[in-house]
């Protein structure tokens, strides 16, 4: 048996230079960003249509275009025109704040609702009810036809920074072209309320 | 004899004088010339010679939209009240409503703080300035304390101008963010003193710069107000005993 040290062989060397050079390669162009699950999970769904978003069940159910929205105490007149989504939320797993409330058009464009007119941008929920809410978006004529809602509980700020490894919903709020053209020109004034029990029910009870 | 002289500067310039013929020397005409050239620009440097030249601000023309950062703006006109919906100005002066069309031409809402920032309050347009914060939580019953060292009489700094109060003329309600190409029709708002008389206001426009990262404010991603870029006297209708925004419209 041999003793001592060992030769340097040139395939040896060569062996882990090769080695040293793909691991490199690989850190330097395999996206890091992939790596990671920082996207929410997208539920997609209708109006009418009940979403489980795992924290609550989520159920958008009417979507209404104003002119004009109005409360008890207050009017807000839109810039273009408001689209008013009716909504109702029933937390599953404990008091929630239900923070994310968006309009996307078919262009990527963004808009937030106002919360002026009994119309609510953030709305809290205890766990077991239905909770209603509207949400009212001015948006421009051009964002109507094939617009979406984004609706979660972490917020839309910071480009969805709070929605990130968590449930979002997005529901078609089923506006075609023909149809954003005769929804412009109506002039309707929409009485809002401010979030609480769905009409249908009582309070309390599962809703 | 020779006369005691102070031989420093005298060798200095001696020794300045062979080192330039002894460059020169051997120089063509057109290579001093070169030289002298590259030398007088070397020489002004240090006095600010590539400063950039201060921008000088375009005109503000009432009717006429101008790019602000991610908005279009198109001022108006400038109006006084004696209150709009729920600002009422302390007694003796008034409210000064600047009024414009603007458009968000991004494609995110913004928040109208960040539009009111763009048009900071006129200067020397008599707007009441903000109350420093240690004036609200000094209190004014104290008595001054008997063995505070008197201290030196500092100099008064120049009296911070508030950010205007933006409504939306439309529906006299206040607003926090614009939504991309929804134009409003809003109105900023100051106090203004009473003792103003002039017939225009002196209106200024400053530049948004977007700052993507911020490594010091630790506020990525936002705009950053610049360089006045549009200034202009807007002219300023008679006081009207206007009770809400939409006043200022009309």
């Amino acid at each position: 048996m041999r003793h001592g040290r060992r030769r340097i062989t040139w395939k040896g060397t060569a062996l882990v230079v090769g080695a040293v050079a793909a691991a490199c390669t690989l850190v330097t162009y395999v996206p890091q960003d992939t790596l990671i699950v920082e996207t929410p999970f997208v539920v997609e769904g209708a109006v009418g249509e009940t979403l489980d978003l795992t924290y609550a069940e989520l159920t958008v159910t009417d979507v209404r275009i104003a002119d004009t929205v109005t409360s008890f105490s207050e009017a807000a007149a839109a810039g273009g025109t408001f689209v008013v989504v009716d909504a109702t939320w029933r937390a599953t797993q404990g008091a929630t704040a239900f923070s994310g409330a968006e309009i996307t058009d078919a262009e990527g464009r963004r808009f937030w609702p106002t919360n002026q007119a009994d119309c609510e941008s953030i709305v809290n929920a205890q766990p077991g009810y239905s909770w209603r809410v509207s949400y009212c978006f001015d948006v421009p004529k051009e964002a109507l036809a094939g617009a979406t809602v984004r609706l979660a509980r972490g917020d839309q700020k910071e480009e969805h920074a709070g929605q990130r490894r968590d449930a979002v919903a997005v529901i078609d709020l089923g506006i075609s072209r023909e149809e954003a053209d005769t929804l412009w020109e109506a002039t309707e004034t929409v009485t809002t309320e401010p979030p609480g029990y769905p009409v249908a029910t009582t309070g309390g009870s599962e809703g | 004899m020779k006369h005691a002289r102070n031989g420093g500067p005298d060798v200095a310039f001696r020794l300045g004088r062979r080192l330039i013929a002894a460059v020169a020397d051997d120089m063509s005409t057109v290579q001093r010339v070169v030289a002298g050239v590259v030398a007088a620009l070397v020489g002004i440097s240090p006095f600010g010679a590539w400063n950039e030249v201060e921008a000088k601000a375009d005109p503000i023309v009432a009717g006429t939209p101008v790019e602000v950062g991610p908005f279009e703006v198109t001022i108006v006109k400038a109006a006084t009240a004696d209150e709009l919906a729920y600002l009422v100005p302390a007694p003796g002066n008034h409210l000064l409503a600047v009024v414009a069309d603007v458009t968000n031409t991004g494609e995110v809402p913004e928040y109208t703080n960040t539009f009111a920032r763009a048009i900071p309050a006129p200067k020397d347009a008599g707007i009441i300035p903000e109350k420093p914060i240690e004036d609200l939580a000094a209190d004014p019953s104290a008595a001054p304390s008997a063995s505070a060292a008197p201290e030196e009489p500092e100099e008064p700094e120049e009296p911070k101008l508030p950010t205007a109060t933006v409504f939306n003329v439309e529906d006299g309600t206040e607003f926090t963010f614009l939504n991309p190409d929804v134009t409003y029709r809003v109105a900023l708002i100051w106090e203004q003193s009473g003792d103003y008389a002039e017939k225009t206001v002196p209106l200024e426009m400053v530049e948004l710069e977007w700052v993507e990262d911020d490594p010091q404010g630790l506020d990525d991603g936002h705009w950053f107000p610049n360089e006045v870029i549009f200034q202009g006297q807007i002219p300023l209708n008679p006081p009207k005993p206007a009770a809400d925004a939409e006043a200022a419209q009309q």
